[in-house]
């Protein structure tokens, strides 16, 4: 059921001229969960428009499910399902009219549309919500019922636009966990866009991290994180430690240690429930370094000594 | 406070209505300069109807005719400007506010001039429809396009194309639902400014093809003053109730 989806050399320039996606090629196999994570204008959207074919790309870009060229196909034609960054939920139709749109428009029966439509209210969790009105539902509600317009259809690649864009923390978390068990469960082929690097860790299996309109690096979260290719990965994927010239680590590869190669005075100290964050700055050093411990906290001006696993230390040139 | 509000509210609607209601009451009294104690008749009311009524039917003809055109013309219009972006849509949508200053009189003449040696078009009544089109189809469009922006209805679209929608199907199930509103505000105006239209319609009917203002000015000018009081009286019993009926309805669909 599930596709795959390439995009081959793809670039995408504006009417404007701005370059929104330099010449990109990118796999997406069938029933991967892939995460486009980048700060805010690096061409996530963009990229995600390619796809869908509610973009085309420049001359010479081509994309392609299954093997096929889709390049020409028009978004109504990809089979595709899509949740929008702001939902775009249809003000007229309420929530079943909604999450059965994309069953209407292929000609599928009442009674078929009807049992599809509760399957996906029961899914998603909204059940007794059917006929409730857009403008009428919580921000979570209204994810929920973008998702299920966008998985009614049972597409073959899904694609979320930053599905969890305008929802308050402890909502992302449960939302979260509910959609990495979906499309377990579905295994669809799923590109989602996110911003927030815990949100690509935790659902995406394979992360692409974008800069500025190009692909900075492709791996699973263990790979983006353990070894990021560049500065630039490093520091959007969490806490980068600068231990002089082109070696960094993460917080995690330091501990306090007597016999440690580094000293260092603590600056501040902030308990983060169940371990505490240490800030300090190593003599010498102009940058200030971030480590974790579980217990006994330093006082802020103490002095001590810190060791590094050497196979944790990155090698990242400027 | 509130009771001076109350009272402002109160003479400014007097100030409207008096002179209408005063006009319509002139028509029902026997002698106006005799005043209420002349007596009342409805004789002048008879009378209007026997000289005036093909003016009512064509004003509600062309009324109708007015907004299937608008309709058929400004909503398609409005959506190709809805979905553009750029210089040229924005400066065409600053144009459409033009014709609104423009006196209905020159636009009479302009229509006068590109038509006017088109076969017999000047004797028939569609020549006093295109004036009409003319006039109302910016307050159409515009209201329309009100509504397409203020729906985000570039992305809704784009949501139902993800939904597998061919155009049919979301300019029929999204866009025009969505736009329901405008559509209908812009309808209402459409049919209002039909029937009351005078600027443009004057230079365009011919005794045969007046419209009920036309056939008002007329009254006013070659009858007696109870006459042209009486015509007053029947134009707002013939467009009140429709026009309130109108709204109402409106407001149903809208919600
Ligand atoms: N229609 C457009 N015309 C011109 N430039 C555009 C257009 N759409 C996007 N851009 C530009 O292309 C670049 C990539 O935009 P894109 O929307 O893909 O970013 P994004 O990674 O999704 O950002 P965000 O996280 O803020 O949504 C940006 O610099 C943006 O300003
Ligand atoms: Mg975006």
């Amino acid at each position: 059921m599930s596709i795959s989806a390439r995009l081959e050399a793809c670039a995408r320039t504006f009417a404007d001229g701005t370059v929104g996606l330099h010449p990109t090629t990118l796999d997406f196999p069938a029933g991967s969960v892939t995460a486009l994570l980048g700060p805010s204008g690096c061409g996530k959207t963009t990229t995600l428009r390619l796809l869908a074919g509610l973009a085309a790309p420049d001359r010479g870009g081509r994309v392609l499910f299954d093997g096929q060229d889709v390049t020409r196909l028009p978004v109504e034609k990809r089979g595709i399902g899509m949740v929008f960054q702001g939902y775009a939920l249809f003000p007229n139709r309420d929530v079943a009219g909604n999450i059965g749109f994309g069953l209407e428009v292929r000609g599928v029966s009442r009674a078929e549309r009807d049992r599809r439509v509760a399957e996906m209210l029961r899914l998603t969790r909204l059940e007794g919500l059917a006929s409730r009105r857009i403008d009428q539902l919580s921000g979570g509600q209204r994810q929920r019922v973008a998702l299920a317009r966008a998985l009614a259809p049972a597409p073959g690649l899904l694609l979320l636009d930053e599905p969890f864009g305008a929802l308050d923390a402890r909502l992302r978390d449960t939302l979260r966990g509910e959609l990495a068990a979906l499309l377990e469960a579905l295994g669809v082929t799923a590109v989602f866009v996110t911003h927030d690097q815990a949100e690509a860790m935790a659902l995406g299996r394979r992360i692409v991290v974008m800069e500025a309109g190009r692909v900075a690096q492709t791996g699973t979260p263990e790979e983006v994180y353990r070894r990021p290719s560049t500065r630039f990965v490093g520091q959007f994927l969490g806490t980068l430690n600068h231990l002089g010239q082109d070696r960094f680590c993460r917080p995690e590869a330091l501990r306090v240690d007597p016999g440690g190669a580094i000293p260092a005075t603590v600056r501040a100290c902030f308990f983060e429930g169940g371990r505490y964050r240490v800030i300090a700055l190593p003599e010498g050093g102009d940058s200030e370094i971030t480590f974790e411990i579980a217990a006994s906290p330093p006082m802020p001006g103490s002095r001590l000594r810190l060791a590094v696993e050497a196979e944790a230390v990155l090698r990242l040139p400027a | 406070m509130r009771l001076l509000a109350g009272l402002v509210t109160l003479l400014v609607a007097a100030f409207l209505l008096v002179p209408v209601l005063l006009s319509a009451l002139a028509g029902v009294t026997a002698n106006w300069f005799l005043g209420i104690a002349g007596g009342f008749t409805t004789r002048w009311i008879e009378r209007v109807w026997e000289l005036y009524a093909h003016t009512i039917a064509l004003s509600a003809w062309i009324a109708c005719c007015c907004l299937i055109a608008t309709l058929l013309l400004g909503v398609p219009a409005a959506y190709a400007l809805a979905r553009s972006e750029g210089r040229w849509p924005r400066l065409v949508e600053e144009l459409l506010t033009l014709p609104l200053a423009v006196p209905g009189l020159a636009t009479a003449l302009g229509l006068i001039l590109l038509w006017g040696a088109v076969g017999n078009i000047r004797t028939h009544w569609g020549f006093v429809l295109i004036g009409h089109i003319v006039f109302t189809l910016p307050f159409m469009l515009r209201a329309t396009l009100a509504a397409m922006r203020s729906t985000d209805l570039v992305t809704l679209e784009e949501a139902a194309r993800a939904c597998g929608a061919g155009f049919r199907q979301r300019f029929v199930g999204i866009v025009l639902p969505n736009a329901r509103r405008g559509i209908l505000a812009g309808s209402l105006m459409v049919v209002a400014l039909s029937l009351g239209e005078f600027n443009t319609t004057l230079l365009l009917a011919t005794p045969f093809t007046m419209t009920l203002p036309v056939g008002l000015a007329d009254s006013y000018a070659s009858m007696r003053l109870e006459i042209g009081s009486a015509f007053t009286l029947v134009f707002l019993l013939l467009v009140v109730p429709p026009m309130l009926l109108l709204q109402a309805v409106a407001d149903r669909v809208a919600r």
